[in-house]
């Protein structure tokens, strides 16, 4: 029996806690005093984890997740531009495909000849019509040798006639010319003028200078209508 | 006993922060910055492109709406100088008109023949064109209003009128008349002003 008391008593004894041996540290608690670093701080201090690691992993949390945001920004970037580029190979194929090809050739051509005819037209100086005007208003007792016109509305007439008066008469009436109430000549002038005598017969032979407005409405006038020969 | 604290998660994480900028810094923002520069340009060549693309169907568009009068305008102004072609257009108005053509000399342009004075710049696409002819007034007039009413574009530059004394004429006349030069020096944009030409007629 006394042994299974002193049994009993020393398994009871090993299960108490005396009252000599050092009491475990009281789990620290915050209190509503205490702020939450004195909270951390005395976690610190007792080894649990450090504030520095914790700081140096949210570190290393934060550039991995730049570096993989970044990665999918760059991939998503290459993706973009394969697509573009794809898009573009695929209208520049179009393009160079032989019916368009073709059609390019065939829309240059166009363009080049219409711009041709463009500046040719604003320089083109209609003859058709004019020329006979012109002669119409070769006086009656003068006999034409050469008359000349060209695109910029320059007229060179010689001719010969009877008199300086009738030679004078021929510039007189280029002056004079007018379709639609507006002179056709802006100026004419006796270059030259030379009296010779055959037979008795005087005979005057001259040339005249001119320039035509080439804004009179010579392709639409009325070629009997503006004989102005004496 | 103190227990000792271990360093190596701190390096590791260390490690892989300056693992992490590195790769960034050095590998994969340059990438990105080069990727978004070359989305750029090709976005632009794309953006051309495509506008090319649609210059060109309306183009076809248009010229297909315009029907011969496109074919009209390639005999008014044909791509290539064909002299023996100039010269059958200007006996068959000399015929028409009872007129006579005794010779003629051809400058300017580049022949597709080969036979013709290529001294002179064919850029500008203008060959000229001399000649005289003889006939009645009548038919001088009604040669000069069929050149200038001809399908095949003629400009006379210049005609000098000469009376003879058995009472006709002779004209010595300089034509220019045109081909379309060098269409390599138009630029895409030729299809939008084929449209724009289009409307104005």
């Amino acid at each position: 029996m006394d042994l299974e008391k002193t049994l009993d008593s020393q398994a009871a004894g090993s299960a108490s806690i005396p009252s000599s041996a050092p009491a475990p540290a009281p789990a620290p608690r915050p209190s509503g005093g205490n702020s939450g670093d004195d909270y951390l701080t005395e976690m610190a201090d007792h080894g649990e984890f450090s504030i520095s690691g914790l700081l140096l992993w949210l570190s290393a949390i934060i550039a991995i997740s730049a570096t993989v945001f970044f990665w999918f920004l760059n991939s998503s970037a290459t993706q973009d531009l394969a697509d573009k580029t794809s898009q573009k190979d695929d209208a520049v194929a179009e393009i160079s495909s032989p019916t368009y090809a073709a059609l390019e050739t065939r829309a240059n051509q166009f363009q080049s000849a219409v711009n041709q005819l463009s500046t040719a037209s604003k320089s083109r100086f209609s003859m058709d019509n004019f020329l006979p005007l012109l002669y119409g208003q070769v006086n009656k007792n003068v006999v034409v040798t050469t008359l000349s016109v060209d695109d910029t509305g320059k007229v060179s007439f010689s001719g010969t006639t009877d008199s300086y008066k009738s030679a004078a008469q021929q510039v007189a009436t280029l002056k004079n010319w007018k379709i639609d109430e507006k002179n056709v000549v802006t100026t004419a002038t006796l270059d030259s003028e030379s009296e010779s005598v055959e037979s008795g017969v005087v005979s005057v032979t001259f040339s005249i200078s001119a320039t035509v407005d080439k804004t009179t409405a010579l392709s639409t006038a009325s070629v009997s209508a503006t004989e102005g020969g004496i | 006993m103190e227990k000792k604290k271990s360093s190596t998660p701190g390096f590791i994480a260390v490690f892989l922060v300056i693992v992490a900028f590195l790769l960034s810094w050095f590998w994969i923002i340059p990438q990105y910055k080069q990727n978004k520069a070359d989305v750029a340009q090709v976005d632009h060549e794309l953006t051309a492109v495509k506008a090319k693309l649609d210059s060109l169907k309306t183009a076809k568009s248009t010229l297909d709406s315009l029907g011969s009068t496109v074919d009209s305008m390639f005999v008014a102004v044909p791509s290539d100088q064909d002299n023996g072609d100039i010269i059958t257009t200007l006996e068959a108005i000399a015929t028409a008109n009872k007129t006579y053509i005794p010779s003629f000399q051809i400058s300017g342009g580049s022949d597709s023949s080969g036979t013709s004075d290529q001294s002179q710049s064919t850029s500008t696409g203008a060959v000229s064109v001399s000649f005289s002819v003889s006939g009645d007034f009548a038919g001088l007039t009604g040669f000069v209003k069929s050149i200038e009413s001809n399908l095949k574009f003629f400009a006379i530059k210049s005609a000098t009128i000469a009376p003879a004394d058995d009472g006709t004429f002779s004209t010595t006349l300089q034509l220019e008349t045109y081909t379309q030069g060098d269409t390599s020096t138009i630029s895409g944009g030729a299809s939008a002003d084929v449209m724009s030409t289009a409307t104005a007629q």
